[in-house]
Parts: structure tokens; sequence; C-alpha cells
């Protein structure tokens, strides 16, 4: 008996872990083919901005900000690539600092590398403190 | 309350417990969602009983001097509570399969938990586009869960129930 209900259990959790892949693979957002235009506005450490626009057929953030040669540059992790660098500025784990990425001014729960662009979405690279 | 009463050698002990906490979670911060942290909660959970919240209260300091206030520090406020309680009311279970289970199933909704406290901010869409975007980890969170905690959770278990035993002595 006890047995029994451990092994609904364990069903029940891999039943969970499909059906919650199976919401992942309808709602998630697909990378959409094609030219692109976003606009990625750069709030550096001193506030000073500056606006980059970049015209990419790239599905992913990471990709569209690498083509534009010096925009970033960081270290490849688990979750793809971590930006220590934008337009020139580091971020330090010495002054607590870090690029936080925006889309239409919300944080983004996902890496570059794995957030998809559609055509004319902004999104901005700010260097926080934390 | 006998168990929540405070002392000296308790205070340092629970301290060390938590930085322990802290230790691990940095020590695989490089793995994405593979922790120990759940099993650690789960074992001092059945152990101390309701003075883990002592371990999880230096656990959420320490990560919070070290990454940073954000939301997230809210969602951990709340969501290493639950996996104690969860484990609490579980304590007398001693299959470790069950215990795998409990782990697996809290890393398969840690995003979700994590993510309520979008919804007061920015509403269900926000919670949602977060949970989404993140369900991929949490699968990989239970599955990683689930191992660790099928084979480390008894040994952790008896090892530190001997340890507080020889100790009160």
């Amino acid at each position: 008996m006890k047995n029994k209900k451990l092994l609904l259990g364990l069903a029940a959790l891999v039943i969970a872990a499909v059906v919650l892949m199976m919401i992942y693979r309808t709602f998630a957002p697909r990378p959409v083919a094609g030219e692109k235009t976003i606009t990625v506005e750069i709030t550096h450490g001193d506030q000073s901005t500056k606006t980059v626009v970049l015209r990419t057929a790239a599905e992913h953030l990471g990709d569209a900000l690498r083509e534009q040669e010096g925009l970033v540059s960081g270290e490849e992790g688990a979750y793809g690539l971590y930006i220590r660098t934008v337009d020139g500025e580091t971020a330090s784990d010495e002054d607590r600092t870090w690029w936080c990425i925006t889309r239409d001014g919300e944080e983004l729960p996902t890496s570059a590398d794995s957030t998809v662009i559609a055509d004319g979405e902004q999104y901005g690279l700010s260097l926080l403190t934390y | 309350m006998k168990g929540m009463r405070l002392g000296t050698g308790r205070l340092v002990l629970f301290a060390l417990l938590g930085a322990i906490l802290v230790g691990l979670q940095v020590a695989m911060a490089a793995l994405p969602n593979v922790e120990a942290v759940s099993l650690l909660v789960m074992v001092y959970t059945v152990v101390f009983g309701g003075a883990v919240a002592y371990i999880l209260c230096v656990f959420v300091v320490l990560e919070m001097l070290i990454w940073g206030a954000g939301t997230w520090v809210i969602s951990y406020l709340y969501v290493w509570a639950v996996l104690a309680v969860l484990a609490w009311s579980l304590r007398k279970m001693d299959s470790r399969l069950g215990w795998a289970i409990l782990s697996g199933s809290f890393g398969l909704a840690f995003g979700a938990l994590c993510a309520l406290v979008y919804l007061p901010v920015g509403g269900f869409r926000m919670f949602a586009v977060t949970w989404v975007a993140g369900i991929p980890f949490d699968v990989l969170h239970c599955v990683s869960n689930f191992v660790i905690a099928f084979f480390l959770f008894a040994p952790c278990r008896r090892l530190l129930e001997r340890l507080w035993e020889q100790a009160a002595q």
C-alpha cells in the first residue's frame, strides 16, 4: 500500500513535468525568422545613454548583440552569454555592478541568449548596482 | 517551544548550518538549477524542527549580502519555508523515494513559487511570462533535486541526527 502510494506520487511527478514542458512548448515565445529591427538603449553607470539600432536576422537577443562589433562581451555560462561589458563599460563584482536587460522597461526573466526577439522591440541595457 | 529555545551553542550551530547552505549554494552556482539547498533544508527540518527558521534566516540574510537585494529576496522569504513546512509534515516518512519525490516536486514548482512575487507588481501576465520562461530550468531542477535527495537524504539525516544526539549528551 505504501509502495503503491509512492509509485503513484512518482507517476504524478513525471506527469506534472511532462505537462509543464507541454505548457512551455505551447506558450513560450517562438523564434521569428527574417529580418528584424530592434532598438537597444544603453544606460551607463554615469547615467549617460546611447541608443543603438540593430538590423538583424538573429532569432535571439544574444546573437543580435554579438553581431554588432564591440557592443557587448562577457562570459559564456550555463544560461548563455553573461554580459560583462557593454559599449566599453565593464560591470564588476568589486563594484557590485551588473548589466540589467529590459524590454519595454520591464526587467527580463531570461538571459540574452534565451530571449526571443521580434521586429520593432525596444530593449534596454542598464548598469545597475546590487 | 522547547526546540526553539536559542542558547549560545545552538546559535553558533544554526549560524554554521546557515553558512553551509550559502557555501554550497555559491559553490554550485555555476550548475544551472542543481543545488543542495533543498536537500539540506529538508534534513535540517526533520532534525531540528521549527528551529530551522533560524537557519533559513541566516541563509536569506547572507544570500542578500552576497547577491544584493532584489525581488528574489522576497521569494526566498517564503519558498524555503514552504519546503520546510512540507518536510516537517512528512518527517516520519522513511522512504528515500518519498523524500526524492518531495524534493523533485519542490524543484518543479520552484519557478512558479518564485514568480508569485510578480503577481502584485505586474499581474498574472508578468507571473505567467516569468514562470513559463523558466520551465525547462524547473524540470532540470526537478530531476537534479530528485537524484540528490534519493541518494543523499537518508545518509545526511542519519549523520546529522547522530551528531545532534552526541552534542546533546
